[in-house]
């Protein structure tokens, strides 16, 4: 597999893409924080997955800068950075989730009693309590980071990428409204 | 409240930042406006960020998984304070630069000894004048030109002193010099020798030539060199062994 072919493939939601990525540039990435950056391999290796997740992430979010040069070497110049974050095991999305937490009113709060950790495992359970198919389109498009075109794909009751879209939007209506308990039954 | 379809697509494009900025004015106003709708609009926020967290979480289950199923990395050889190979390698230079250093000590003093070898090289002891070898012969003189022919100097020299002690014979004290030459005892041999060249019964250049090669033992090649120099300018039987000496000296 050649980098610009996992690049797409990873934009398609294909672990095994990331995978090949994660495992080919893995030695050079954890071998040079050795070297340069005076790392023990414990560090250079949660670096690497603190790394792979930022990688990760601006691909499926179309951030990756024009790759003019090899994932290794991409994966190092983010590894440089992200080494000197204090709170680099949190992810652009889970601070974003915190902020938005912080900005709820306590009233509005179903779980006001709950840690970030318990929000996050009490949204889960909401999204299996969503049932099929909401639950499978939504873990597609929002987890898996599958495109359109891919779900259509795998999901063959959405005949085009407009129904799978729009579906989309009244599966997350729905589980919005059941993790703030706004959801009656009925709705089902 | 509940929000539709095209406001949920609405708020999610004005997240992503891909609203016409029209679209986005007004959406912000209704924002603003609409408690109701802010409070629904939040909530969906958290809600796809809450998906979009728990993506990152399984991808970072997956990758904690994938890295557990990967082989151990084992880290090349880190390369210590001190680098034993480049050090053996350093080490083979170094002892081929004392190795080099100490040939070119020994070389330097070679040549800077050279003299003391010419001297020993052309040493013969002087023949003995007016005496023939006799083993019958009993006396000092005898016992005297007895070692010297046996090449034992030493024993020769104190013989040749005792006898110039004895009888005042000042050939017995050139001997002694040439003997203390051969024993190599060269301060006595200069002592001796020194006085021999202007003696009239030693030959001058003989004694010359000795002294020259005692001289050129203890180092003391300028004189060394001027009685040399004056023996080769010479019609003496030396002349020519003082003109070699000479040119082995570096001297024209």
């Amino acid at each position: 597999m050649t980098d610009k072919e996992a690049l797409e493939r990873i934009k398609n939601g294909d672990q095994d893409a990331l995978a090949w990525v994660y495992t080919a540039c893995r030695p050079k990435f954890v071998f040079w924080f050795m070297g340069k950056r005076g790392l023990s391999l414990e560090d250079a290796t949660d670096l690497y997955h603190d790394t792979i997740l930022v990688f990760r992430d601006n691909v499926l979010n179309g951030k990756l800068p024009a790759m003019t040069s090899k994932i290794s070497t991409y994966l190092i110049e983010v590894g440089k950075n992200k080494m000197y974050e204090a709170d680099r095991k949190e992810t652009r999305w889970m601070k974003v989730f915190k902020a938005l937490l912080a900005d709820m009113p306590l009233a509005q709060n179903p779980w006001p009693e709950y840690d970030l950790e318990a929000w996050l495992n009490a949204m889960e359970q909401q999204l299996k309590a969503l049932g099929e198919p909401c639950k499978t389109l939504l873990e597609l498009y929002y987890i898996e980071g599958k495109t359109y075109k891919e779900i259509i794909r795998i999901v063959p009751n959405y005949s085009t990428e407009e129904v799978a879209k729009a579906r989309k939007y009244k599966c997350l209506g729905r589980l919005r409204r059941l993790i703030f308990q706004t959801y009656k039954p009925d709705d089902l | 409240m509940t929000l539709s379809e095209i406001e949920i697509e609405q708020l999610e494009a004005f997240w992503e930042g891909a609203l016409s900025p029209s679209q986005k004015a007004l959406l912000e106003r209704r924002l603003q406006d609409d408690v109701l709708f802010r409070q629904a609009a939040h909530e969906l926020q958290l809600t796809t960020t809450g998906l979009h967290v728990l993506s990152d979480q399984k991808a970072s289950l997956f990758l904690r998984q994938l890295e557990q199923s990967l082989p151990p990395l084992v880290p090349p050889q880190s390369r210590p304070f001190i680098n034993w190979q480049w050090w053996t390698q350093r080490r083979r230079f170094a002892a081929a630069a004392i190795i080099l250093l100490l040939l070119l000590g020994w070389w330097f003093l070679r040549k800077k000894e050279a003299p003391k070898s010419i001297a020993e090289q052309n040493f013969e002891p002087y023949p003995p004048l007016g005496y023939t070898l006799s083993s019958k012969e009993q006396t000092l003189k005898a016992e005297a030109f007895n070692a010297y022919y046996d090449k034992d100097f030493k024993a020769a020299r104190s013989k040749f002193e005792a006898l110039f002690r004895e009888n005042g014979d000042s050939l017995a004290l050139f001997y002694a010099g040439v003997s203390a030459v051969g024993a190599r005892q060269y301060t006595q041999a200069i002592a001796v020798l020194e006085s021999m060249q202007f003696s009239e019964k030693a030959p001058a250049d003989a004694a010359q030539w000795y002294l020259a090669l005692a001289l050129l033992e203890t180092d003391r090649n300028d004189r060394a060199e001027s009685l040399l120099l004056a023996l080769s300018r010479s019609d003496s039987p030396y002349s020519a062994r003082a003109t070699d000496v000479l040119a082995q000296m570096n001297v024209k």
